[in-house]
């Protein structure tokens, strides 16, 4: 359904130009993940909000993204904005940073189920507490009131899966959705994500640093180092035989016990 | 908190009392002839004094307070209107837009504009309409840069990038998501700006180029006392404290508005559960 092809992103700047990824492709079917991993500033990011035309102006894309046949690449801002949200959504590393503090959860809800659904503000309203309830967050009736600060940060990232599933996507990009939270609730929200995967029948791009992560949940893996491609195949056949030598490094960076 | 409340207070009176002296008949410009050219000290007739024409000061000094008022309110709202709309225009849109917008706000910035103002009025007739337009006229660049440097900052946040993934139309996102967040210091810089207001139509006043006698203003009240001030101190004293209190009220006012009107201010009054 999603099929890149020679992905180029340059952002100029005033002296100079850097380029954040040298021309990279993959593909992706219907209902699979695709792990993208690497290190800080190794482009992953960058070429997952080029999807959804998310770069700031100073940012040039090049190449083709196909998406369900179409290039979505270029599309004019009307089609742009029929894309994000309804069938390319997008989760945060920062699930506080990602939800506008000033509003209440339901507030922030109800404007994307209203905006992306015909339904008025009291039907949206019930949607929002049995997504949130969907999540596991407890009391949503009366949570749902909070603000994003009252949340802890585990909690910030339930909300923003379920303001996602809100929308239902077709393909959704997780940029790093657990880096921020502690191990033990980065499990839940894993397998959380992995529940609601297969219930939405959506597919995934799973934006990571930890291979170990990737390699579990992944149909497809891709490495990339300093903007390109170095590595790609099934899970099981990098961990077994990894030929690049930053792969290796990757995964003698998994934790071992013994 | 005795600040604020105390600001609030006062403010709230001094409001309340301008208002509700428009409804009754008293009038600042009666004279008591006993008096003309022997300011009377404060009794209990006159519980401020007298001027130099036999002027309650009292009721002087309410009328005053209406009329500072009123310039503070209008003059701010002004500034406030054309410094949002330009803060905003230059944040959001950035590029060309925003650099020649923000270099003619260097120039404005540049001028003197108590002597601006002072030129105006000497060119115009001196009228209180007068006074708030061209105090708002000049005093909004403050606000546009403040604006347009909370927008600045805004769009870049991460929950800004969040609304527009979820495929939210761009004018709701720099309406509702970005500009409350530009209120905050706002309100800070209208309660300042309302006292920075409040002093420069005194200034007028005093210059004579403001509020014109028989008409009383803090201002003119106090250009008034000038001659007397050996020997009817509280001439000067009154206006004098007026100006102050009300100056000082609106700062501690602003300060206190943040406070309230920031989510995590307020949290931390509040235990965490």
């Amino acid at each position: 359904m999603l099929s890149v092809r020679d992905l180029k992103i340059t952002f100029d700047g005033e002296h100079s130009t850097v380029e954040a990824v040298k021309g990279i492709s993959y593909d992706l079917e219907k209902g699979k993940t695709l792990g993208i991993v690497g290190e800080s500033g190794s482009g992953k990011t960058v070429s997952g909000m080029a999807l959804m035309g998310l770069l700031p102006p100073t940012a040039q894309v090049k190449g083709q993204v196909l998406f369900n046949n179409e290039n979505i690449l270029g599309a004019d801002k009307k089609r742009l904005q029929r894309l994000r949200g309804a069938e390319i959504a997008l989760i945060f590393q920062n699930p506080l940073a990602a939800l506008n503090p000033v509003f209440s959860i339901a507030n922030q809800m109800i404007e994307t189920i209203c905006w992306h659904h015909n339904v008025t503000k009291k039907e949206a309203r019930e949607q929002a507490v049995a997504l949130l309830d969907r999540v596991k967050i407890t009391d949503p009736h009366r949570r749902i009131d909070d603000y994003p600060h009252q949340f802890s940060l585990g909690m910030c990232q339930r909300i923003m899966i379920a303001m996602t599933l809100s929308m239902k996507p077709a393909l959704l990009i997780a940029d790093e959705p657990t880096a921020s939270l502690d191990v033990t609730t980065q499990k839940e929200i894993l397998e959380l994500m992995d529940e609601l995967k297969e219930e939405y029948q959506m597919s995934m791009i799973f934006i990571s640093h930890d291979l170990g992560v990737v390699l579990e949940r992944c149909d497809d893996v891709v490495v990339m180092y300093l903007g390109s491609i170095v590595e790609q195949g099934k899970p099981h056949d990098i961990f077994k035989n990894p030929q690049d030598s930053y792969t290796k490094k990757l995964i003698d960076a998994i934790p071992k016990i013994g | 908190m005795i600040k604020v409340w105390g600001s609030l207070i006062f403010l709230a009176g001094l409001l309340v009392i301008s208002i509700l002296v428009s409804f009754t008949c008293l009038d600042p410009t009666s004279m008591d002839t006993a008096f003309i050219g022997k300011p009377q000290p404060p009794s209990l007739n006159h519980i401020f004094g007298t001027d130099e024409l036999g002027r309650d000061i009292f009721i002087r000094a309410i009328f005053g307070a209406r009329i500072s008022l009123m310039v503070g309110f209008v003059s701010v709202g002004i500034a406030l209107v054309i410094g949002m709309i330009i803060g905003v225009l230059s944040g959001f849109v950035g590029g060309v837009v925003d650099e020649v917008i923000m270099r003619c706000i260097d120039m404005l910035m540049a001028l003197p504009t108590l002597f601006l103002i002072l030129i105006i009025q000497v060119i115009l007739e001196p009228s209180i309409i007068n006074i708030m337009v061209v105090i708002g006229a000049t005093s909004w660049m403050g606000i546009a840069r403040l604006v347009r440097a909370e927008v600045l900052s805004i769009k870049e946040r991460i929950f800004v990038t969040a609304v527009r993934a979820r495929g939210l139309k761009e004018n709701l996102i720099l309406f509702k998501h970005i500009f409350p967040h530009t209120l905050n210091p706002i309100i800070v810089a209208a309660m300042l700006g309302m006292g920075g207001a409040i002093l420069t139509e005194s200034v007028l006043s005093f210059l004579g180029l403001g509020v014109q006698p028989p008409n009383p203003s803090w201002g003119n009240m106090l250009e008034s006392s000038l001659g007397y001030m050996r020997d009817a101190p509280w001439m000067a004293l009154i206006p004098g404290i007026l100006i102050t209190c009300t100056v000082l009220s609106l700062n501690f006012l602003g300060d206190g508005l943040w406070l309230l009107l920031d989510p995590k201010a307020k949290d931390a009054n509040v235990k965490r559960t």
